[in-house]
């Protein structure tokens, strides 16, 4: 060893620094992006089975939008100066671009939902009296015009509002899965292949987290379950899963058929170390249980009663929920276990429960969306109703 | 065309929403910024205004000689003396001491460098703490473990 400065970084390359937050994040904006993409199945590809979730998609959309960056800024050490990037953006670097990626996003979804909701504000403001009917007034841009003609429009401003979103929904979840396989030194994270395996994931638990929420919004307001809408969400939840799944395992094995020097690395990490996580939560609970859940919803639905289908797509959901968590989870802080070296292992990551970090913030921001969807649901109702039928421009 | 009133009005705000951001920004754009480059040209005026707290690798040497050449012919040679103690400007003002330098016999800050890890490299001595003290499993590490062997001079020259 030469007698030269080893200053005052050594050693690095010790601790895990993306934590508990950094999983929680790709999670989140993975649900915005799948949400998004439900409700366009309706609104610009014409499923019209699934109506009854068309509103619904896209407030959960914005619900989760609203909280994605809150992950980070708990993660931050200064969140304080979070916004710089906002201000001097740089072209050449990809966080920056999230921001502006983020913010226009957000018009769009704001914008399409304000069009969506235009008559129920209306008829809202017209019930109310004093503050709240002002309020509401100025929501509807102070303009009362509800008539075919209107809404009309309305429709085909939604439609093209909805199909611009594809790409920048697309976009703004392919940029999280593009933050990690541009991460050159990590030979766990380093594959072009990531933006399309976090966009398919992505999908698959926004389909998933709409059932949920759709079958719990219907058991609280008493209402029935539309058979086609959750038969049709089962089989996309299906194909995006199976699609998904692929994906992850193709990875996995070019890299293990490959046999490149990484393998040396990643093929401990995933035998030993994420063991449990990786092969038992994310490729046997969570994509063998729900691929044949499903694929019984999906293939044998004439022998199913609706009730028996309800339950069983609403569990495949839920696994799958927690399959895409674990995904995130395997990808970050899998990722991280590894020296960059190649040379070993770190000890293993287990969050904290109470620091800014830890599972109870995690939990705390998790439960804010659908706060927001609750408080949202209680003015402007979710459901839609089946007079409006005949309303749509489908 | 009639009925699109409420539709030409959210685009005119969005169009307002959307100047408004973009004069604003001009604003909070810091002065320097850009004036040499993608940051705050005034942020280098500012460093350049701090006082160093750190010393050249050899500013403890002038007056701890004997030190400095024990620790040089020894393995602890690459490790800079303000990693184990503390920066140079808690200790000296004006070429003079004025305060006590800190002296760390905790164990951890030997750990810190030597306890085992599997991605450490090979090439700093490195052993598992327990073991090394033959501790019980169970019980504590004492505060000042590692001095009761390795002394000062088996430090400053391991
Ligand atoms: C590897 C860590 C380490 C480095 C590097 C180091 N020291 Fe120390 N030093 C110690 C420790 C630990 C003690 C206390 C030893 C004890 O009391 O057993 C100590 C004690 C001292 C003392 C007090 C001696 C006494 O007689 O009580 C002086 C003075 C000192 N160091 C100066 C220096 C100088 C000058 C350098 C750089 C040339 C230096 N040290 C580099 C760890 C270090
Ligand atoms: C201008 C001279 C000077 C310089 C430079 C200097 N010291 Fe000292 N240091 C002293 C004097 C004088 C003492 C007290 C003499 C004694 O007790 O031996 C002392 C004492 C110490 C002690 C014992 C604890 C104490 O404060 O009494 C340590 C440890 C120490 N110095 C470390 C350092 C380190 C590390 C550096 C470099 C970062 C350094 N010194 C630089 C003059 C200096
Ligand atoms: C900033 C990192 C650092 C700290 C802190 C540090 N050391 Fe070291 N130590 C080194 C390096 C680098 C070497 C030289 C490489 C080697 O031989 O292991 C070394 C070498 C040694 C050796 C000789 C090993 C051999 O190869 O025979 C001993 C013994 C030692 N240190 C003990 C200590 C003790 C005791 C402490 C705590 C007071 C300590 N070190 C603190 C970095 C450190
Ligand atoms: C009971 C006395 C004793 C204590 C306490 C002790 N050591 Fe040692 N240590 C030794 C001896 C003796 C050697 C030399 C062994 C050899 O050269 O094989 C040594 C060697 C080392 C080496 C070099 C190992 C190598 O592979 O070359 C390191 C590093 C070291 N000690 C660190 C520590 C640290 C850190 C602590 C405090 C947690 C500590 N020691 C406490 C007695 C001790």
């Amino acid at each position: 060893m030469h007698a030269q400065s080893l200053n005052f970084l050594f050693p690095n390359d010790v601790h895990i620094m993306w934590s508990l937050m950094i999983v929680l994040y790709p999670y989140i904006t993975g649900l915005v992006a799948g949400a998004f993409i439900v409700g366009s199945l309706y609104h610009v590809f014409g499923r019209t089975e699934l109506k009854p979730v068309s509103r619904l998609a896209m407030v959960a959309s914005l619900s989760f939008l609203l909280v994605a960056t809150l992950p980070l800024l708990a993660h931050l050490g200064h969140p304080e100066r979070a916004l710089n990037i906002v201000i001097t953006p740089h072209f050449t670097s990809a966080m920056s671009a999230f921001g502006m990626i983020y913010a226009m996003y957000l018009i769009l979804v704001v914008l399409e939902i304000w069009l969506l909701f235009r008559k129920e504000i209306i008829e809202l403001a017209q019930r109310s009296t004093g503050l709240k009917r002002a309020i509401l007034k100025m929501v509807a841009l102070g303009v009362y015009d509800i008539s075919e003609e209107a809404r009309r429009a309305d429709h085909r401003v939604v439609k093209v509002l909805a199909a611009l979103g594809i790409p920048a929904a697309c976009i703004l979840h392919g940029y999280v899965g593009f933050m990690f396989g541009s991460v050159k030194a990590n030979a766990f994270w380093s594959t072009p292949l990531m933006p399309i395996i976090f966009l398919f994931s992505a999908v698959t638990s926004g389909i998933a987290m709409i059932i949920i929420l759709y079958e719990t919004l219907s058991a609280v307001n008493g209402r029935k379950i539309s058979g086609d809408c959750l038969q049709s969400l089962a089989g996309y939840l299906w194909l995006f899963a199976t699609v998904t799944v692929t994906l992850e395992i193709l990875e996995i094995v070019s890299l293990s058929y490959a046999q490149d020097e990484e393998w040396l690395i990643v093929g401990p990490l995933i035998r030993d170390k994420i063991a449990f996580s990786f092969i038992g939560i994310q490729m046997v609970f969570g994509s063998l249980i729900p691929f044949i859940l499903l694929g019984i919803v999906v293939t044998l639905k004439r022998y199913l009663t609706a009730g028996m289908r309800n339950v069983i797509t609403f569990i495949a959901a839920l696994i799958l929920l927690i399959q895409v968590f674990s995904m995130r989870w395997n990808v970050v802080i899998g990722g991280q276990i590894f020296s960059k070296s190649g040379i070993g292992f770190r000890e293993n990551y287990i969050p904290e429960l109470g620091t800014r970090e830890g599972v109870a913030a995690a939990l705390c921001i998790f439960l804010i969306p659908f706060l927001i969807m609750g408080a949202f649901n209680r003015l402007l109702p979710l459901a839609v109703e089946d007079g409006d039928a005949k309303a749509g421009s489908h | 065309m009639e009925h699109t009133k409420h539709i030409w009005r959210a685009a005119f705000l969005l169009i307002a929403v959307l100047t408004f951001v973009i004069v604003g920004r001009h604003f909070l754009v810091p002065k320097s910024f850009g004036q040499a480059g993608y940051y705050r040209y005034d942020a280098l005026f500012e460093h350049m205004d701090k006082e160093p707290r750190h010393g050249a690798p050899d500013a403890c040497a002038d007056c701890h000689d004997d030190i400095a050449a024990a620790k040089a012919s020894g393995k602890h040679a690459p490790v800079q003396c303000e990693v184990c103690h503390d920066v140079l400007s808690s200790h000296i003002k004006d070429g003079d001491k004025f305060a006590d330098m800190r002296i760390n016999r905790n164990w951890e800050l030997c750990a810190y460098c030597h306890q085992r890890l599997v991605g450490r490299p090979a090439l700093i001595a490195q052993v598992d703490i327990r073991e090394h003290l033959e501790l019980a499993s169970g019980q504590a590490i004492p505060a000042e473990a590692c001095v009761q062997c390795h002394d000062k001079d088996a430090i400053h020259h391991p």
